[in-house]
């Protein structure tokens, strides 16, 4: 634990060197500005300045990420509360009461709860992620191949169970991604696989060009076809944020510490994220809650438990992240890609070979969090004014950086071409209503997985039960299968009342 | 109704299909490897399978179990979603698809900042944007900020174009002081 902490401190001192601290404030700023734009999506964000970290240091690149992902969770809460405009998924539980409450006159105490509610969860989740970490890394150190082959299957079958929407689109959706992953020559036999003869491809498909092209490009071309029509702005007397009283927050001390825990362990479960955290928290609130009842009307119970669940969803979203390098979400994907880019495999050995960097990030993710509300805070009006921006001007240079993303990726035009592909198949993707972010992460993890795959089965001359025998990765495999039941259970049922 | 079910199938038949010829192909790989051992057409062959599978559940769903016919409250349901569905602009998307495309092949015959310049400006307008100023101002500005941050700042090296477009983008570079 003294190890922990005196590694803390040094991070803390790392966070204050000139080149971190500005990109702590420009991710901070820059992420509440992407969670309050309606159209552009966080996971999007997060994409878009993947490309300015290329010559950066490594440490300073994951900082300014982190940093936009921590704070894109708190900038939407914002324009759902005054204009009832959610600018993530995330923020539409608080359409229900944070809308409501300004409704009936109050909306600079909603805002002054999601302050409370942000800074809470996201610092007592940081707190836990800084805890826990060294823990699961060291626990991760004794996983072999068949464990690691295990979690990438469960991270993956988590994010398409969890999914909204069509289990067998997203069973495509991910299928798909993993094929592409293995375009190129395979690293254990050195076979040529769908390469048709372009050196381009023999490379490999950079999971960077699928990611920007079917998040960015795609999701700029669906509103394109949607003719850019921004939702107008009402004009709202009160824009500014008032904190709740001592004696209003005590009252609530418990649902505070519920709603954050629930939505760290949420945001640990590969492929739940934060918008499930903050639904599956408006619901524990909905059932469980001393005034479920009310909820709805603009009660901060429901303002509270969304925001303090999503913004701690991130710290719990960064230990898979970190200690086994299996993204948890859209946005750790991209960390992920970051990481890769500047030569550095997330996993147990980082904790080993770069501690140093790894309790920067830590330490960055505490003084965010602080900074976000502080932003929040003073710079509310003009953050919402972002909202006048036309968005055909918005989205050019969505598209621009999307095109740069790809062109820098390996300084090569045939990129540009694959994005620019990719970015169709993601627009058609959404019309036919299959999930990107399978897709994406398929693309990341596939070569993970079948690299593990493969080795299991020629370390273990070919014995595919050994998946289940040995008693870590037999447990993720049980986990996987009730992962994979349950989501079809909970199908059927419906299906059958409705009959 | 059969036109119906057809639209519903025919993004899995298309996957499906493609999915056959993938598999075919994966099975005219070429490697060597110990009997008994899976070879590198093995992890491909079994994504495959696995996504012919899914298409063909879905297909199979659709086709013989799904009845599309509307119930009265599910026609209510469509005709109110139908109401407060959003105006789509099919001819806007296919020429901003174009224009994408049209950008990925003309950057390295004019080069990064010309074919920047004409794609800001292009889309804004294509995006029912119409203020000139703002559209002349956003392309200018809106290129050579790119050009300062990637090309001098992160080194990222973009495409200077053929001749005579390369003059342009060395005379733009000469003003910026990019070497």
């Amino acid at each position: 634990m003294g190890d922990i902490f005196y590694n803390l401190l040094l991070g803390f001192a790392g966070c204050f060197q000139p080149m971190n601290l500005i990109l702590l404030v420009a991710g901070t700023i820059i992420g509440l500005v992407v969670g309050v734009l309606p159209g552009l999506t966080l996971v999007m964000g997060v994409v878009l300045a993947l490309p300015f970290t290329y010559p950066m240091e490594v440490t300073p690149a994951i900082i300014l990420l982190t940093a936009m992902y921590v704070t894109g969770t708190y900038g939407g809460a914002f324009t759902s509360i005054l204009f009832r405009i959610p600018g993530e998924p995330i923020h539409v539980p608080l359409l229900w009461d944070g809308y409501a409450m300004a409704r009936k006159g109050q909306p600079a105490k909603a805002l002054g709860w999601t302050l409370y509610a942000a800074l809470f969860g996201g610092l007592l989740s940081a707190a836990i992620m800084v805890t826990l970490s060294q823990p699961v890394a060291k626990f991760a150190l004794t996983f072999s191949t068949p464990e690691y082959f295990a979690i990438v299957l469960f991270g993956l079958t988590s994010v398409v169970s969890l999914g909204s929407g069509s289990m067998t689109n997203a069973f495509i959706s991910l299928f798909l991604g993993l094929l592409i992953s293995t375009v190129g020559v395979d690293s254990t036999y050195g076979t040529a696989r769908f390469a048709f003869g372009y050196p381009i491809l023999m490379d490999g498909i950079e999971f960077l060009t699928v990611m920007v092209g079917a998040y960015g490009v795609g999701e700029v071309l669906t509103r394109l076809g949607q003719g850019f029509t921004t939702v107008p702005v009402e004009k709202v007397a009160s824009m500014k944020t008032s904190l709740p009283k001592w004696k209003e927050l005590k009252g609530l001390k418990a649902m505070f510490l519920r709603s954050s825990i629930l939505g760290h362990i949420v945001g640990i479960v590969p492929g739940a994220g934060a918008t499930i955290a903050s639904f599956v928290t408006y619901g524990v609130e909905g059932q469980y809650g001393k005034r479920r009842k009310e909820l709805g009307t603009g009660i901060p119970e429901g303002i509270v438990a969304p925001q303090a669940a999503a913004t701690a969803s991130v710290g719990g979203a960064m230990i898979p992240l970190l200690t086994m390098g299996i993204p948890g979400s859209g946005a750790t994907a991209v960390i992920l890609g970051a990481f890769l880019l500047h030569g550095i495999q997330p996993g147990p050995q980082v904790f080993i070979t770069s501690a140093n960097m790894v309790y920067t990030v830590f330490a960055s993710l505490f003084i965010g969090i602080v900074l976000m509300c502080v932003v929040g805070y003073i710079a509310i009006k003009p953050l919402v004014k972002i909202l006048d921006f036309p968005e055909a001007v918005v989205s050019v240079y969505i598209m621009l950086l999307c095109f740069i993303g790809a062109l820098s990726i390996r300084n090569s035009i045939s990129d540009l071409w694959l994005m620019v592909a990719f970015g169709v198949v993601g627009y058609f993707f959404d019309r036919i209503k299959f999930p990107i972010a399978p897709l994406v992460l398929g693309t990341i993890l596939g070569p993970l997985a079948e690299t593990s795959f493969y080795t299991t089965m020629i370390s273990f001359q070919n014995d595919w039960t050994i998946f289940f025998r040995r008693p870590i990765s037999g447990v993720i495999m049980a986990l996987t299968i009730v992962a994979l039941i349950l989501p079809m259970l909970k199908s059927f049922r419906t299906v059958a009342r409705k009959r | 109704m059969a036109l119906e079910k057809l639209k519903k199938i025919g993004p899995y038949l298309i996957i499906l299909l493609v999915s056959l010829y993938f598999y075919y192909l994966a099975g005219h790989f070429r490697f060597s490897t110990k009997p008994g051992n899976l070879g590198p057409d093995f992890w491909p062959k079994l994504l495959l399978g696995l996504t012919m599978a899914a298409c063909l559940y879905e297909i199979i769903k659709t086709a013989f179990f799904l009845n599309v016919a509307p119930t009265k409250e599910a026609a209510e349901e469509q005709s109110a979603k139908a109401q407060s569905k959003k105006k789509t602009y099919p001819a806007l998307l296919i020429i901003g698809i174009a224009m994408t495309v049209a950008y990925a092949y003309f950057v390295t015959v004019l080069g990064f900042i010309i074919c920047t310049f004409f794609y800001f400006a292009f889309f804004m307008i294509v995006g029912r944007y119409r203020k000139v100023w703002a559209i002349m101002a956003n392309s200018v500005v809106g290129t050579l900020v790119l050009v300062v941050i990637f090309m001098k700042i992160a080194y990222v090296s973009l495409p200077l174009g053929q001749e005579p477009f390369s003059g342009v983008t060395f005379f733009v570079l000469r003003v910026l002081g990019i070497k």
